[in-house]
C-alpha cells in the first residue's frame, strides 16, 4: 500500500498546475537545447533526401540498421504507456494515478518518433504515400496487403489514435480545471478542449466509463502493435530472424524497456517539478517490483530464442549466435548487452532500498534502456552481416556513420521536447486521478495498528 | 452487490470451530474408493504394458499426454496460491490451500515422468536440449520434477502449519505462533512460491522439449515450451475453480468460497485464454508465412492434418468458448459461470496434451533435418485408456485423502483477510475498505 499524503483539492490544483500556467526560465534553455538536436536532425535528414542513403553505414547485406533498431526501440518504449495505464487501472492497482499522464504522453511521443524512422530509412519519403495508401487510382496502384508496409503503419496509427484517445479522455476533467484558472488565450485553448466539463454526474460516469473502455480496447492494440513489428522480421525467412517466439519476446522486450522510461521520466518530473509529495518513494518501489517480474520474463523469452535456436543445430543458425557472441564488433555489444539490460539492474532492484532510491532508479533504469537499445541492435544487424555463400556477401562489417548517432540523439530529443511542451501546457499529472485517490483513501485499524487501506467496491 | 451470493461472513472462531469439526471427514468415502480402484487399474494396466514386451516408443504416446496434463493441472494449481499471494490478490484467500494441496500430484508425475524419460529413443546424434551433456536427459529431468514435487509439497507443508496446530492440536510440534515464526512463515512461502515458478516453468520447458519436441524432426519452435508453461497456467486456475466449485456444492464450503472469488478468477482466467490464442497465433502465422518444407508438415502434424479435430476442439476450449462466454458480465460476476468455463477449460487442456504428445510420439524416427509426412492419427487402446485414467484418479484419490490431513481453507489467511477487510461509512452510504499492509 502506498505511504499516504493528505493534500488538500487547492493544494493539488496549484501544485499541479504551476509549470502549465507559469514558465520558468529553465524552460526556454532546455527547449533551446533540445531545439538545437531537433535542427541538426533535421537538417541530417535534409542533407539524406539530397544525397541518399550513401551517408548511413549501409552495405550489401546490412541495410536495416540503426534507423531500424531506433523503430524497434521506441516502438518498445512506447509500450509503457498501455502497460502502466490500462493494465494498472483494470487491476484498480492504486499506484498508478501519478504515472499514467507521464506514461501515455511517453507513448505518443515515443510512437510518432518511432514512424519517422521507417520513413527516414526509405530515403524517398514522398514515396511512402503510395506504398501505404491506394490512391494512385490512375495508375492501378494499390499496396499489397500482405506486405509489412502495410501492416506495420495499420497497427501503429491505430496505436497512436487510439493512445491520442486514452490521453484525451482522462485529460478532459483536468482541462476544465485549467480552463477555470486561465486567461485569454490559454482560457480559450483549455475551454474548447475541455468540451462543456462541469463535473456533472453524467459527465463523471461517461469520463469513467470511456476510460475503463479504452483501457480495455487498447490492449489488444498494444499487444498487436508490436507483435507486428516482431513479424517484419519473422516472416522474413532470415536465420535469426524465423522464430515463431519473436512476438512475445518483442511485446516483454517493450514492456520491459517501457516501464524501465517512465522510471526514468518519473524521477526526471520530481527532480524538476519537485513532485515529492505524488510521486513517492513507494511508486518507485511498485516499479522496480514490476521491472522485477518484466524483466526476469524477458530473460526467460530471450533465453528461448536463444536455445532453440542453436537447437536446430542449423549452421546458419548457429553461425549467426556465432556472430553474435563471439564476433568483433558484437563480442563486445553482447556481454554489455546483457550486463545493462538484465544483469546489473534486476539484482540490484532485489533490495528495497535501491528500489526506493529515486537516484538508483533513474540511473538502473537508463542502464536497462541502453541495453535494450543494443539487444535490438544484435538482433537486427549480425543475422543481416552473416558470411553467406556467395562470395558478393562477404563484405565489411557494417559500422555506423555519425549521422546516423546524430540521428539517434534527434530521436530522444524530439520526445524530450514533446513531453516537455505537453507538461507546459497540460499537468503531467492527472489532477482528478490524484484527487480520487485522495478520496478513497482510508485507514483501518488492526490491533495496535494502522494500516492503509483503500476503498473498493 | 447485496444480491448477489457472496460469501456468508463470518468470525475466526466459527471458521475454526467449523474447521475442527469437518477435519478428517473431509472427502466422500464412496468417492476415495472408486479414484483407488480406478488408480489400481490403471497400474495393472501400466504394468501389463510394460510386460507385453518391448514396443515401438510410439506406444507411450497417451501415458505422455497424461504426464503432460497433469503437469498442467494439479502442479499447476500451486501457482494460483503463489500469484494471489503476491499480488496481494485478497479474493483468492479461500482458494489458496485449494490450490496448493494440487502439488500432491507430483507424487504421480514423478515416478511417471521417469518411467517414460527411459522409454524414448536415443538422444544421440539428434536435436535435444541437452546437447549430449552427460546425464541428459533422464538425470536432470528427473532432478528438476522432483524438485517441483518436493518444493510443492514444502509449501504445502508450511502452509498448512499453522492450521494443523489449531485443527489437530499439534502445537507441541513447534508451532506456537510467535512473530519470528509469523514472519519466517509470510516470508518462506514467498520465496518458496517464487522457486516453485521458477522450477516449474523449467518442468515444462523439460517435459515439452524432451518428450515432444525433440521427437519430431525439424521442430525447433521457440514459442512451444512459453505455450506450454502458460497454457499449464490456464489449466492450472482452472482445475483450482473445478476442485473449488466441488469443494462448495459438496464440501460444505459455501460459506467460505464466495462469489468474490470466481468473479476475481474468471478476469485472470480470460486474460490467460487470450494469452492462448496469442501463442498459437504466433505460432501459425510464423510457420504458415515460412512455408519451408519442416514447416509445412509440423502444420500439417499439429494442426491440419490427422490432429485437425483435436486441435480445432482445443483451440475452441482453451480461447473461443472462454472467451466467447466470458467477455459477459452476468457470466463473469457468476459462480456458475466461471465453474462451466472452467470446466471447457480442463477438458480443452487434456484433449490439447493429447494433440501434442499422442502426435510427437506418433512420428516414426527423431532423425533427420525436417518431417518427411505427416503419420496417420493414433487412437488410444483400451490400455492408453486405463492408464491415462489410472493416472488422473491416482491425483484425485491422493488429494481427497490430503484433504483429510489439512483443512481445506487456510485459516489463518482467512482470518488475516477478516482483519484487513472493514465496512466503513463512505458519504452516504458503507463501503468494503481493504487494507493493504506494506
Amino acid at each position: 500500500m502506498q505511504e499516504w499524503r493528505e493534500l488538500s483539492s487547492p493544494k493539488i490544483n496549484d501544485d499541479l498546475l504551476k509549470f502549465p500556467l507559469h514558465t520558468p526560465m529553465w524552460f526556454w534553455v532546455a527547449a533551446a537545447g533540445l531545439g538545437t538536436v531537433i535542427g541538426a536532425g533535421t537538417i541530417s535528414f535534409a542533407i539524406m533526401i539530397g544525397g541518399g542513403l550513401q551517408f548511413l553505414g549501409y552495405n550489401n547485406q546490412a541495410q536495416w540498421a540503426v534507423l531500424i533498431t531506433n523503430f524497434v526501440f521506441w516502438i518498445g518504449i512506447s509500450h509503457a504507456g498501455v502497460m502502466i495505464s490500462a493494465i494498472l487501472r483494470l487491476t484498480q492497482a492504486e499506484w498508478r494515478r501519478p504515472v499514467t499522464r507521464g506514461a501515455e504522453i511517453l507513448t505518443v511521443f515515443s510512437l510518432a518518433t518511432a514512424m519517422l524512422m521507417p520513413i527516414l530509412h526509405s530515403g524517398r519519403p514522398w514515396r511512402t504515400l503510395y506504398w501505404e495508401f491506394p490512391f494512385d487510382f490512375s495508375r492501378a496502384i494499390w499496396p499489397d496487403v500482405r506486405s509489412a508496409l502495410v501492416w506495420d503503419p495499420s497497427a501503429i496509427f491505430t496505436y497512436l489514435l487510439s493512445s491520442v484517445m486514452f490521453v484525451y479522455v482522462a485529460l478532459i476533467p483536468d482541462l476544465s480545471v485549467a480552463r477555470d484558472r486561465s486567461l485569454g488565450v490559454m482560457h480559450a485553448i483549455y475551454a474548447a478542449a475541455a468540451m462543456g466539463f462541469q463535473g456533472t454526474k453524467r459527465q463523471w460516469r461517461l469520463q469513467a466509463i470511456a476510460g475503463i473502455l479504452l483501457s480495455a480496447l487498447i490492449l489488444p492494440v498494444f499487444v498487436s502493435v508490436h507483435s507486428i513489428v516482431s513479424w517484419d522480421f519473422a516472416m522474413a525467412l532470415v536465420p535469426g530472424w524465423h522464430s515463431t517466439v519473436f512476438p512475445p519476446y518483442f511485446v516483454i522486450g517493450a514492456v520491459h524497456s517501457g516501464v524501465s522510461a517512465v522510471a526514468t521520466l518519473m524521477a526526471i518530473l520530481r527532480w524538476i517539478f519537485h513532485l515529492e509529495d505524488y510521486i513517492t518513494d513507494d511508486h518507485f518501489d511498485s516499479l522496480g517490483r514490476l521491472l522485477v517480474v518484466v524483466s526476469t520474463t524477458w530473460l526467460f523469452f530471450f533465453g528461448m530464442d536463444f536455445y532453440y535456436g542453436i537447437f536446430s543445430r542449423d549452421e546458419m543458425e548457429i553461425g549467426i549466435w556465432n556472430l553474435r557472441i563471439f564476433e568483433p564488433p558484437y563480442n563486445v555489444l553482447f556481454p554489455l548487452f546483457l550486463l545493462t539490460a538484465y544483469l546489473i539492474p534486476v539484482p540490484l532492484w532485489l533490495f528495497r532500498n535501491v528500489r526506493r532510491s529515486v537516484k538508483w532508479m533513474f540511473w538502473t533504469s537508463i542502464c536497462v534502456n541502453v541495453g535494450m537499445w543494443m539487444e535490438r541492435y544484435i538482433l537486427i544487424v549480425p543475422p543481416l552481416s552473416n558470411k553467406q555463400a556467395f562470395p558478393f556477401s562477404w563484405v565489411t562489417v557494417y559500422q555506423p556513420q555519425p549521422i546516423e548517432w546524430l540521428l539517434v540523439a534527434f530521436t530522444f530529443a524530439i520526445v524530450s521536447t514533446g513531453i516537455l511542451v505537453f507538461s507546459k501546457i497540460f499537468p503531467i499529472i492527472p489532477l482528478f486521478d490524484i484527487k480520487e485517490g485522495q478520496t478513497l483513501r482510508r485507514v483501518v485499524q488492526v490491533g495496535r495498528r494502522t494500516v492503509p487501506g483503500v476503498v473498493r467496491d | 452487490m447485496a444480491h448477489l451470493p457472496h460469501a456468508e461472513p463470518l468470525t475466526a472462531e466459527q471458521a475454526t470451530r467449523d474447521a475442527r469439526v469437518r477435519m478428517g471427514r473431509a472427502g466422500s468415502t464412496v468417492a476415495m474408493l472408486i479414484l483407488a480402484i480406478l488408480t489400481l487399474i490403471g497400474l495393472f494396466a501400466l504394468i501389463s504394458m510394460i510386460m507385453g514386451g518391448p514396443h515401438l516408443y510410439s506406444r507411450w504416446g497417451y501415458s505422455a499426454a497424461a504426464l503432460a496434463f497433469l503437469a498442467s493441472t494439479a502442479q499447476a494449481m500451486p501457482m494460483v496460491a503463489f500469484a494471489t499471494r503476491l499480488a496481494k490478490g485478497y479474493w483468492a484467500l479461500p482458494i489458496r490451500r485449494i490450490a496448493e494441496i494440487g502439488a500432491i500430484g507430483g507424487l504421480v508425475t514423478t515416478p511417471l515422468f521417469m518411467f517414460l524419460l527411459f522409454q524414448l529413443p536415443d538422444f544421440h546424434g539428434r536435436p535435444s536440449i541437452w546437447f549430449d551433456w552427460p546425464g541428459g536427459p533422464q538425470l536432470w529431468d528427473s532432478i528438476m520434477m522432483a524438485l517441483l514435487t518436493f518444493t510443492g509439497l514444502a509449501i504445502l507443508y508450511f502452509s498448512s502449519r499453522p492450521d494443523r496446530a489449531v485443527t489437530r492440536g499439534t502445537a507441541g510440534q513447534g508451532w506456537f505462533g510467535g512473530s519470528r515464526q509469523w514472519d519466517v512463515l509470510t516470508a518462506g512461502l514467498v520465496v518458496l512460491g517464487a522457486f516453485y515458478l521458477m522450477v516449474f516453468v523449467f518442468v515444462h520447458v523439460f517435459i515439452v522439449s524432451d518428450l515432444a519436441i525433440s521427437l519430431v524432426p525439424g521442430w525447433h519452435s521457440a514459442i512451444i515450451p512459453p505455450y506450454h508453461a502458460i497454457s499449464g497456467l490456464q489449466g492450472g486456475l482452472a482445475t483450482t475453480l473445478l476442485t473449488a466449485g466441488a469443494l462448495r456444492r459438496f464440501g460444505g464450503l459455501d460459506r467460505y468460497i464466495g462469489l468474490d472469488v470466481f468473479w476475481g478468477a474468471s478476469k485472470l482466467l480470460l486474460g490467460l485464454s487470450l494469452l492462448f490464442f496469442y501463442l498459437t497465433w504466433s505460432e501459425l502465422l510464423t510457420n504458415w508465412y515460412g512455408r519451408q518444407a519442416s514447416e509445412r508438415f509440423l502444420l500439417d502434424l499439429f494442426m491440419f492434418g490427422p490432429y485437425m479435430a483435436l486441435f480445432i476442439a482445443s483451440f475452441c476450449m482453451n480461447f473461443v468458448l472462454p472467451l466467447a462466454l466470458l467477455i459477459w458480465n452476468p457470466i463473469r460476476v457468476s459462480i456458475r459461470g466461471p465453474i462451466f468455463v472452467a470446466g471447457i477449460i480442463f477438458f480443452g487442456n487434456l484433449i490439447d496434451r493429447v494433440r501434442i504428445y499422442v502426435a510427437s510420439w506418433s512420428v516414426v524416427s527423431p532423425v533427420g533435418t525436417h518431417l518427411e509426412f505427416a503419420p496417420p492419427a493414433q487412437m488410444p487402446d483400451l490400455m492408453d485408456v486405463l492408464v491415462f485414467m489410472g493416472a488422473v484418479s491416482a491425483v484425485g484419490f491422493l488429494y481427497l485423502l490430503t484433504l483429510r490431513l489439512v483443512p481445506a481453507i487456510c485459516l489463518w489467511e482467512l482470518k488475516t483477510g477478516l482483519l484487513l477487510k472493514v465496512e466503513q461509512p463512505f458519504l452516504k452510504t458503507e463501503v468494503a475498505v481493504v487494507a493493504k499492509p506494506r
